[in-house]
Protein backbone atom coordinates (compact mmCIF):
# COMPACT_ATOMS: atom_id res chain seq x y z
CA UNK A 1 0.00 0.00 0.00
CA UNK A 2 1.08 3.69 -0.94
CA UNK A 3 1.47 5.95 2.14
CA UNK A 4 1.26 9.20 1.48
CA UNK A 5 5.32 10.03 2.16
CA UNK A 6 6.20 7.53 -1.03
CA UNK A 7 6.92 9.05 -3.86
CA UNK A 8 4.48 8.67 -6.62
CA UNK A 9 4.56 6.64 -9.86
CA UNK A 10 5.41 9.57 -12.16
CA UNK A 11 8.54 10.26 -9.64
CA UNK A 12 9.49 6.60 -9.78
CA UNK A 13 9.45 6.32 -13.74
CA UNK A 14 11.66 9.74 -13.37
CA UNK A 15 14.13 8.26 -11.67
CA UNK A 16 13.67 5.04 -13.66
CA UNK A 17 14.29 7.13 -16.69
CA UNK A 18 17.86 7.91 -15.30
CA UNK A 19 18.70 4.48 -14.32
CA UNK A 20 17.55 4.22 -11.32
CA UNK A 21 17.22 0.46 -10.39
CA UNK A 22 16.25 0.99 -6.70
CA UNK A 23 12.98 3.34 -8.17
CA UNK A 24 12.30 0.21 -10.95
CA UNK A 25 12.16 -2.27 -7.72
CA UNK A 26 9.66 0.16 -6.23
CA UNK A 27 7.63 0.31 -9.64
CA UNK A 28 7.56 -3.53 -9.67
CA UNK A 29 6.24 -3.81 -6.03
CA UNK A 30 3.65 -1.69 -6.06
CA UNK A 31 2.17 -2.78 -9.33
CA UNK A 32 3.19 -6.61 -9.70
CA UNK A 33 -0.11 -7.86 -8.28
CA UNK A 34 -2.87 -5.32 -9.78
CA UNK A 35 -0.92 -6.10 -13.27
CA UNK A 36 -0.64 -10.04 -12.59
CA UNK A 37 -4.11 -10.08 -11.52
CA UNK A 38 -5.39 -8.19 -14.84
CA UNK A 39 -2.79 -10.20 -17.04
CA UNK A 40 -4.32 -13.48 -15.65
CA UNK A 41 -7.87 -12.37 -16.54
CA UNK A 42 -6.98 -11.26 -20.10
CA UNK A 43 -4.56 -13.98 -20.90
CA UNK A 44 -5.57 -17.94 -22.11
CA UNK A 45 -6.29 -20.12 -19.50
CA UNK A 46 -2.95 -22.28 -20.26
CA UNK A 47 -0.85 -19.10 -19.64
CA UNK A 48 2.00 -18.49 -17.15
CA UNK A 49 0.46 -15.42 -15.50
CA UNK A 50 4.41 -14.71 -13.65
CA UNK A 51 6.10 -14.98 -16.76
CA UNK A 52 3.85 -12.87 -18.62
CA UNK A 53 3.73 -9.77 -15.79
CA UNK A 54 7.52 -10.65 -16.49
CA UNK A 55 7.28 -9.44 -19.90
CA UNK A 56 5.07 -6.81 -18.94
CA UNK A 57 8.04 -5.24 -16.67
CA UNK A 58 10.84 -6.02 -19.25
CA UNK A 59 8.33 -3.50 -21.79
CA UNK A 60 7.82 -1.04 -19.22
CA UNK A 61 11.82 -0.89 -18.70
CA UNK A 62 12.28 -1.02 -22.52
CA UNK A 63 9.49 1.39 -23.20
CA UNK A 64 10.76 3.52 -20.34
CA UNK A 65 12.05 6.48 -22.82
CA UNK A 66 8.92 7.16 -24.79
CA UNK A 67 6.41 7.35 -20.88
CA UNK A 68 5.04 11.05 -20.85
CA UNK A 69 4.50 12.27 -17.20
CA UNK A 70 1.15 14.48 -18.66
CA UNK A 71 -0.29 10.82 -19.16
CA UNK A 72 -1.54 8.60 -15.97
CA UNK A 73 0.70 6.18 -15.08
CA UNK A 74 -1.75 3.10 -14.51
CA UNK A 75 -3.39 4.11 -18.05
CA UNK A 76 0.17 3.80 -19.86
CA UNK A 77 0.82 0.75 -17.75
CA UNK A 78 -2.24 -1.05 -17.83
CA UNK A 79 -2.31 -0.59 -21.69
CA UNK A 80 1.18 -2.35 -22.31
CA UNK A 81 -0.18 -4.88 -20.07
CA UNK A 82 -3.06 -5.26 -22.26
CA UNK A 83 -0.64 -5.60 -25.33
CA UNK A 84 1.03 -8.29 -23.39
CA UNK A 85 -2.27 -10.30 -22.62
CA UNK A 86 -3.32 -9.97 -26.68
CA UNK A 87 -0.06 -10.88 -28.24
CA UNK A 88 -0.39 -13.83 -25.47
CA UNK A 89 -4.32 -14.78 -26.65
CA UNK A 90 -2.52 -14.52 -30.25
CA UNK A 91 -0.08 -17.24 -29.54
CA UNK A 92 -3.20 -19.53 -27.84
CA UNK A 93 -5.14 -19.24 -30.60
CA UNK A 94 -2.13 -21.12 -32.74
CA UNK A 95 -2.06 -23.81 -30.17
CA UNK A 96 -4.26 -26.44 -29.76
CA UNK A 97 -7.39 -25.53 -27.70
CA UNK A 98 -7.02 -29.07 -25.73
CA UNK A 99 -6.29 -27.54 -22.34
CA UNK A 100 -9.37 -24.92 -23.03
CA UNK A 101 -12.19 -27.53 -23.48
CA UNK A 102 -10.88 -29.75 -20.78
CA UNK A 103 -11.11 -26.73 -18.31
CA UNK A 104 -14.69 -26.14 -19.93
CA UNK A 105 -15.81 -29.79 -19.24
CA UNK A 106 -15.09 -29.91 -15.76
CA UNK A 107 -16.25 -26.11 -14.66
CA UNK A 108 -19.62 -27.20 -16.72
CA UNK A 109 -19.80 -30.88 -14.82
CA UNK A 110 -20.06 -28.49 -11.03
CA UNK A 111 -23.28 -27.63 -11.28
CA UNK A 112 -25.28 -28.51 -8.31
CA UNK A 113 -25.56 -24.94 -6.33
CA UNK A 114 -25.65 -26.58 -2.77
CA UNK A 115 -22.71 -28.42 -3.32
CA UNK A 116 -20.25 -25.51 -4.82
CA UNK A 117 -18.06 -24.35 -2.28
CA UNK A 118 -16.98 -20.58 -2.46
CA UNK A 119 -13.34 -22.01 -3.87
CA UNK A 120 -15.59 -23.98 -6.78
CA UNK A 121 -17.67 -20.98 -7.26
CA UNK A 122 -14.93 -18.61 -7.56
CA UNK A 123 -12.93 -21.35 -10.33
CA UNK A 124 -17.19 -20.92 -11.85
CA UNK A 125 -16.89 -17.09 -11.95
CA UNK A 126 -13.46 -17.06 -13.25
CA UNK A 127 -13.92 -19.22 -16.22
CA UNK A 128 -17.19 -17.30 -16.69
CA UNK A 129 -14.96 -14.48 -17.44
CA UNK A 130 -12.68 -16.29 -19.34
CA UNK A 131 -15.01 -17.35 -21.65
CA UNK A 132 -16.77 -13.93 -22.20
CA UNK A 133 -15.70 -12.34 -25.82
CA UNK A 134 -12.91 -10.28 -26.27
CA UNK A 135 -14.25 -6.80 -26.46
CA UNK A 136 -16.50 -7.45 -23.29
CA UNK A 137 -13.70 -9.21 -21.45
CA UNK A 138 -11.52 -6.21 -22.00
CA UNK A 139 -13.60 -3.18 -20.23
CA UNK A 140 -14.91 -5.27 -17.56
CA UNK A 141 -11.17 -6.48 -16.50
CA UNK A 142 -10.00 -3.26 -16.63
CA UNK A 143 -12.62 -1.88 -14.89
CA UNK A 144 -13.29 -4.22 -11.97
CA UNK A 145 -9.91 -6.02 -11.12
CA UNK A 146 -7.74 -2.84 -13.10
CA UNK A 147 -9.89 -1.03 -10.42
CA UNK A 148 -9.48 2.20 -13.40
CA UNK A 149 -12.23 4.30 -13.59
CA UNK A 150 -14.71 4.60 -17.07
CA UNK A 151 -12.28 6.76 -18.46
CA UNK A 152 -9.41 5.34 -17.91
CA UNK A 153 -10.47 2.60 -19.65
CA UNK A 154 -11.85 4.42 -22.59
CA UNK A 155 -7.84 5.94 -22.67
CA UNK A 156 -6.66 2.33 -21.92
CA UNK A 157 -8.53 0.72 -24.48
CA UNK A 158 -8.62 3.07 -27.33
CA UNK A 159 -12.72 3.09 -27.13
CA UNK A 160 -15.21 6.05 -26.07
CA UNK A 161 -16.38 6.24 -22.95
CA UNK A 162 -20.28 5.64 -23.54
CA UNK A 163 -18.81 2.67 -25.27
CA UNK A 164 -16.85 1.57 -22.04
CA UNK A 165 -19.79 1.76 -20.18
CA UNK A 166 -22.27 -0.16 -22.14
CA UNK A 167 -19.92 -2.61 -22.46
CA UNK A 168 -19.20 -3.25 -19.19
CA UNK A 169 -22.99 -3.40 -18.63
CA UNK A 170 -23.32 -5.92 -21.18
CA UNK A 171 -20.26 -7.88 -20.32
CA UNK A 172 -22.15 -8.10 -16.41
CA UNK A 173 -25.51 -9.02 -17.87
CA UNK A 174 -24.07 -12.07 -19.93
CA UNK A 175 -21.69 -13.03 -17.03
CA UNK A 176 -25.03 -13.00 -14.74
CA UNK A 177 -26.56 -15.58 -17.45
CA UNK A 178 -23.56 -17.48 -18.18
CA UNK A 179 -23.79 -18.11 -14.25
CA UNK A 180 -27.17 -18.81 -13.82
CA UNK A 181 -27.18 -20.77 -16.33
CA UNK A 182 -23.74 -22.98 -14.32
CA UNK A 183 -26.09 -22.86 -11.24
CA UNK A 184 -24.24 -20.18 -9.41
CA UNK A 185 -26.13 -17.14 -7.96
CA UNK A 186 -25.13 -14.91 -6.16
CA UNK A 187 -26.12 -12.35 -3.14
CA UNK A 188 -25.98 -8.88 -2.36
CA UNK B 1 -35.97 9.53 -14.29
CA UNK B 2 -37.42 7.01 -16.28
CA UNK B 3 -36.86 3.34 -15.90
CA UNK B 4 -35.06 2.99 -19.27
CA UNK B 5 -32.25 5.96 -18.05
CA UNK B 6 -31.61 4.27 -14.27
CA UNK B 7 -31.15 1.45 -16.43
CA UNK B 8 -28.27 2.58 -18.24
CA UNK B 9 -27.11 4.51 -15.07
CA UNK B 10 -27.01 1.30 -13.09
CA UNK B 11 -23.75 0.11 -14.00
CA UNK B 12 -22.15 3.42 -13.19
CA UNK B 13 -24.00 3.56 -10.35
CA UNK B 14 -22.92 0.30 -8.74
CA UNK B 15 -18.99 1.43 -9.42
CA UNK B 16 -19.96 4.84 -7.91
CA UNK B 17 -19.02 6.83 -10.58
CA UNK B 18 -22.07 8.67 -10.92
CA UNK B 19 -22.05 12.21 -10.69
CA UNK B 20 -24.06 13.40 -6.81
CA UNK B 21 -27.67 14.43 -8.43
CA UNK B 22 -27.82 11.43 -11.37
CA UNK B 23 -27.42 9.16 -8.01
CA UNK B 24 -29.76 10.94 -6.03
CA UNK B 25 -32.10 10.34 -8.63
CA UNK B 26 -31.07 6.88 -9.45
CA UNK B 27 -31.62 5.74 -5.72
CA UNK B 28 -34.94 7.31 -5.43
CA UNK B 29 -36.26 5.89 -8.46
CA UNK B 30 -35.20 2.22 -7.97
CA UNK B 31 -37.16 2.89 -4.19
CA UNK B 32 -40.13 2.70 -6.27
CA UNK B 33 -39.64 1.11 -9.32
CA UNK B 34 -39.95 -2.96 -8.49
CA UNK B 35 -38.22 -4.02 -11.58
CA UNK B 36 -35.36 -1.71 -11.60
CA UNK B 37 -34.78 -2.71 -8.24
CA UNK B 38 -34.05 -6.19 -9.04
CA UNK B 39 -31.81 -5.44 -11.95
CA UNK B 40 -29.79 -3.19 -8.99
CA UNK B 41 -29.92 -6.24 -6.82
CA UNK B 42 -28.46 -8.62 -9.97
CA UNK B 43 -25.86 -6.10 -11.16
CA UNK B 44 -24.68 -6.18 -7.58
CA UNK B 45 -24.80 -9.80 -6.60
CA UNK B 46 -22.57 -10.39 -10.01
CA UNK B 47 -20.14 -7.83 -8.86
CA UNK B 48 -19.96 -9.58 -5.54
CA UNK B 49 -19.37 -12.44 -7.30
CA UNK B 50 -16.05 -11.08 -9.35
CA UNK B 51 -14.84 -10.57 -6.22
CA UNK B 52 -14.55 -13.86 -5.22
CA UNK B 53 -12.57 -14.46 -8.49
CA UNK B 54 -9.03 -15.74 -6.38
CA UNK B 55 -6.43 -13.14 -6.26
CA UNK B 56 -3.41 -15.50 -7.40
CA UNK B 57 0.34 -14.02 -5.92
CA UNK B 58 2.57 -12.74 -8.84
CA UNK B 59 6.09 -12.99 -8.13
CA UNK B 60 8.16 -11.39 -10.38
CA UNK B 61 11.73 -12.41 -11.24
CA UNK B 62 13.14 -9.04 -11.24
CA UNK B 63 16.73 -10.27 -12.06
CA UNK B 64 15.53 -11.66 -15.32
CA UNK B 65 13.85 -8.36 -15.95
CA UNK B 66 16.96 -6.67 -15.92
CA UNK B 67 19.14 -9.41 -17.37
CA UNK B 68 16.62 -9.18 -20.43
CA UNK B 69 17.25 -5.84 -20.64
CA UNK B 70 20.70 -6.26 -19.84
CA UNK B 71 21.00 -8.43 -22.93
CA UNK B 72 19.10 -6.30 -25.52
CA UNK B 73 20.85 -3.35 -24.56
CA UNK B 74 24.61 -5.17 -25.06
CA UNK B 75 22.81 -6.63 -28.81
CA UNK B 76 21.72 -3.78 -29.86
CA UNK B 77 25.26 -1.69 -28.64
CA UNK B 78 26.92 -4.94 -30.77
CA UNK B 79 25.15 -4.51 -33.70
CA UNK B 80 25.56 -0.45 -33.39
CA UNK B 81 29.62 -1.18 -33.13
CA UNK B 82 29.45 -3.43 -36.23
CA UNK B 83 27.27 -0.73 -38.40
CA UNK B 84 30.25 1.69 -37.43
CA UNK B 85 32.89 -0.44 -38.35
CA UNK B 86 31.08 -1.41 -41.50
CA UNK B 87 30.38 2.13 -42.25
CA UNK B 88 34.22 2.89 -41.45
CA UNK B 89 35.37 -0.04 -43.68
CA UNK B 90 33.32 1.13 -46.78
CA UNK B 91 34.58 4.75 -46.22
CA UNK B 92 38.29 3.30 -46.31
CA UNK B 93 37.12 1.48 -49.43
CA UNK B 94 35.96 4.74 -50.91
CA UNK B 95 39.16 6.63 -50.17
CA UNK B 96 41.18 3.89 -51.11
CA UNK B 97 39.41 3.68 -55.00
CA UNK B 98 39.41 6.91 -55.09
CA UNK B 99 42.93 7.46 -53.85
CA UNK B 100 43.76 4.62 -56.58
CA UNK B 101 41.48 6.87 -59.55
CA UNK B 102 43.18 9.82 -58.65
CA UNK B 103 46.41 11.09 -59.61
CA UNK B 104 48.24 14.78 -58.26
CA UNK B 105 51.19 15.54 -59.85
CA UNK B 106 52.77 19.06 -58.28
CA UNK B 107 55.45 20.09 -61.40
CA UNK B 108 56.79 23.73 -61.55
CA UNK B 109 54.64 26.11 -62.41
CA UNK B 110 51.53 24.09 -62.58
CA UNK B 111 49.44 21.71 -60.79
CA UNK B 112 48.30 18.31 -62.61
CA UNK B 113 45.20 16.38 -61.35
CA UNK B 114 43.88 13.45 -63.52
CA UNK B 115 41.10 11.21 -62.82
CA UNK B 116 40.88 7.74 -63.48
CA UNK B 117 44.66 7.71 -64.62
CA UNK B 118 45.67 4.19 -64.97
CA UNK B 119 49.08 3.30 -62.84
CA UNK B 120 52.04 4.06 -64.71
CA UNK B 121 55.42 3.16 -63.15
CA UNK B 122 58.74 4.11 -64.95
CA UNK B 123 58.99 0.46 -66.00
CA UNK B 124 55.88 1.20 -68.12
CA UNK B 125 57.05 3.98 -69.60
CA UNK B 126 60.45 3.29 -71.24
CA UNK B 127 60.81 0.17 -73.18
CA UNK B 128 64.59 -0.09 -73.14
CA UNK B 129 66.29 1.09 -69.82
CA UNK B 130 69.87 1.51 -72.02
CA UNK B 131 68.96 5.15 -73.70
CA UNK B 132 68.00 3.40 -76.91
CA UNK B 133 66.83 5.85 -79.33
CA UNK B 134 64.04 3.79 -80.64
CA UNK B 135 62.68 3.31 -76.56
CA UNK B 136 62.93 7.57 -76.85
CA UNK B 137 60.61 7.65 -79.27
CA UNK B 138 57.54 5.55 -77.65
CA UNK B 139 54.71 7.58 -76.85
CA UNK B 140 53.88 8.18 -73.35
CA UNK B 141 51.06 6.25 -71.69
CA UNK B 142 47.62 8.37 -72.06
CA UNK B 143 46.85 9.68 -68.55
CA UNK B 144 50.51 9.13 -67.25
CA UNK B 145 50.31 11.98 -64.42
CA UNK B 146 54.37 12.70 -64.54
CA UNK B 147 54.16 13.86 -68.48
CA UNK B 148 57.88 11.89 -68.84
CA UNK B 149 58.97 14.18 -71.98
CA UNK B 150 60.17 12.09 -74.77
CA UNK B 151 63.75 11.04 -75.28
CA UNK B 152 63.83 11.06 -70.88
CA UNK B 153 64.84 7.17 -71.38
CA UNK B 154 68.21 7.76 -69.29
CA UNK B 155 65.72 9.22 -66.47
CA UNK B 156 63.49 6.56 -66.79
CA UNK B 157 65.89 3.59 -66.76
CA UNK B 158 67.17 5.98 -63.26
CA UNK B 159 63.53 5.59 -62.07
CA UNK B 160 63.09 2.27 -62.72
CA UNK B 161 66.55 1.61 -61.11
CA UNK B 162 65.88 3.33 -57.72
CA UNK B 163 62.14 2.37 -57.59
CA UNK B 164 63.68 -1.69 -58.20
CA UNK B 165 65.76 -1.28 -55.15
CA UNK B 166 63.68 0.57 -53.06
CA UNK B 167 60.88 -1.72 -53.67
CA UNK B 168 63.77 -4.62 -53.01
CA UNK B 169 64.26 -3.53 -50.24
CA UNK B 170 60.40 -4.38 -49.22
CA UNK B 171 58.36 -2.46 -46.73
CA UNK B 172 58.58 1.27 -47.99
CA UNK B 173 55.51 3.06 -48.19
CA UNK B 174 54.50 3.37 -52.31
CA UNK B 175 54.09 7.42 -51.59
CA UNK B 176 57.70 7.55 -50.98
CA UNK B 177 58.53 5.43 -53.68
CA UNK B 178 56.47 7.43 -55.73
CA UNK B 179 58.30 10.77 -54.05
CA UNK B 180 62.12 8.69 -55.09
CA UNK B 181 60.98 8.13 -58.61
CA UNK B 182 59.68 11.83 -59.06
CA UNK B 183 62.78 13.41 -57.70
CA UNK B 184 65.14 11.25 -59.92
CA UNK B 185 63.00 12.10 -62.80
CA UNK B 186 63.52 15.85 -61.83
CA UNK B 187 67.05 15.64 -61.87
CA UNK B 188 67.00 14.27 -65.17
CA UNK B 189 65.29 16.94 -66.54
CA UNK B 190 67.14 19.63 -65.92
CA UNK B 191 70.23 17.41 -66.66
CA UNK B 192 68.83 17.21 -70.26
CA UNK B 193 68.14 21.13 -70.29
CA UNK B 194 71.66 21.88 -69.91
CA UNK B 195 73.02 19.56 -72.28
CA UNK B 196 70.64 20.43 -75.12
CA UNK B 197 72.56 22.11 -77.97
CA UNK B 198 75.87 23.88 -77.77
CA UNK B 199 75.23 23.27 -74.01
CA UNK B 200 72.57 25.46 -73.61
CA UNK B 201 69.17 25.11 -72.25
CA UNK B 202 66.93 26.04 -75.53
CA UNK B 203 63.87 25.74 -73.15
CA UNK B 204 65.87 28.27 -70.81
CA UNK B 205 66.05 30.65 -73.55
CA UNK B 206 62.55 30.66 -74.22
CA UNK B 207 59.31 29.23 -73.61
CA UNK B 208 57.75 29.45 -76.93
CA UNK B 209 57.40 26.20 -77.44
CA UNK B 210 57.88 27.41 -81.46
CA UNK B 211 61.40 27.78 -81.09
CA UNK B 212 62.02 24.17 -80.15
CA UNK B 213 63.71 22.39 -82.97
CA UNK B 214 60.98 19.84 -84.57
CA UNK B 215 61.27 16.36 -84.30
CA UNK B 216 63.58 16.89 -81.55
CA UNK B 217 62.28 14.33 -79.46
CA UNK B 218 65.43 11.82 -79.94
CA UNK B 219 67.90 11.51 -77.34
CA UNK B 220 71.49 12.97 -78.31
CA UNK B 221 74.51 10.87 -79.01
CA UNK B 222 76.11 12.68 -75.91
CA UNK B 223 72.53 11.92 -73.87
CA UNK B 224 72.52 8.45 -74.28
CA UNK B 225 76.49 7.66 -73.54
CA UNK B 226 75.76 9.32 -70.26
CA UNK B 227 74.78 6.60 -68.29
CA UNK B 228 72.22 6.48 -64.82
CA UNK B 229 73.96 7.34 -61.61
CA UNK B 230 74.00 4.20 -59.69
CA UNK B 231 71.40 2.74 -57.45
CA UNK B 232 71.62 4.34 -54.26
CA UNK B 233 70.76 2.63 -50.79
CA UNK B 234 67.69 2.87 -49.79
CA UNK B 235 68.69 4.55 -46.38
CA UNK B 236 70.54 6.95 -48.20
CA UNK B 237 67.29 8.01 -50.16
CA UNK B 238 65.55 7.77 -47.16
CA UNK B 239 67.78 10.23 -45.15
CA UNK B 240 68.20 12.56 -48.43
CA UNK B 241 64.38 12.67 -48.63
CA UNK B 242 62.97 13.18 -44.80
CA UNK B 243 66.54 14.25 -43.21
CA UNK B 244 68.13 16.64 -45.99
CA UNK B 245 71.21 13.90 -45.92
CA UNK B 246 74.28 15.98 -48.39
CA UNK B 247 76.04 12.87 -49.53
CA UNK B 248 72.55 11.33 -50.38
CA UNK B 249 71.72 14.42 -52.39
CA UNK B 250 74.85 14.37 -54.32
CA UNK B 251 74.71 10.91 -55.15
CA UNK B 252 71.26 11.52 -56.69
CA UNK B 253 72.22 14.73 -58.42
CA UNK B 254 73.34 15.03 -62.32
CA UNK B 255 76.09 17.32 -61.23
CA UNK B 256 78.02 14.82 -58.84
Amino acid sequence: MQRPTDPSDHDLMSRCRHGDAVAFEEIVRRWEQPLGRMVGQLAGPGADVDDLCQEVFVRILRARERYRPSHSFSTWVYRIALNVARDNRRREIRRPKQSLDAQDQASSAQTPTDALSAHETAEIVDAAVRALPEILREPLVLKHFGKLSFAEVAETTGIPLGTVKSRVATALRELRSELNRRGVTGTE
Amino acid sequence: MRCQEVLENLTTLAYDELDATSAAACQQHLAQCESCQEEWSAIRATLGLLDLVPRRQTQVDLAAVCLRISREQRRAYSWKRWGLGLAAAAALLVCATAAQLLAINVEPGRLIVAWNAPAAGPAERVESPQGDSGAGQAAAPVGDTLKTPVGDAPAAAADTAVAAHVRSIGVVPNALVELLERDNLAAWRRRHRSLDGNGEDWRAQSDDVSTRPRGDTTIRADDADDAPPPPVSYSELRRHWLGGDAKANRRTSPEA
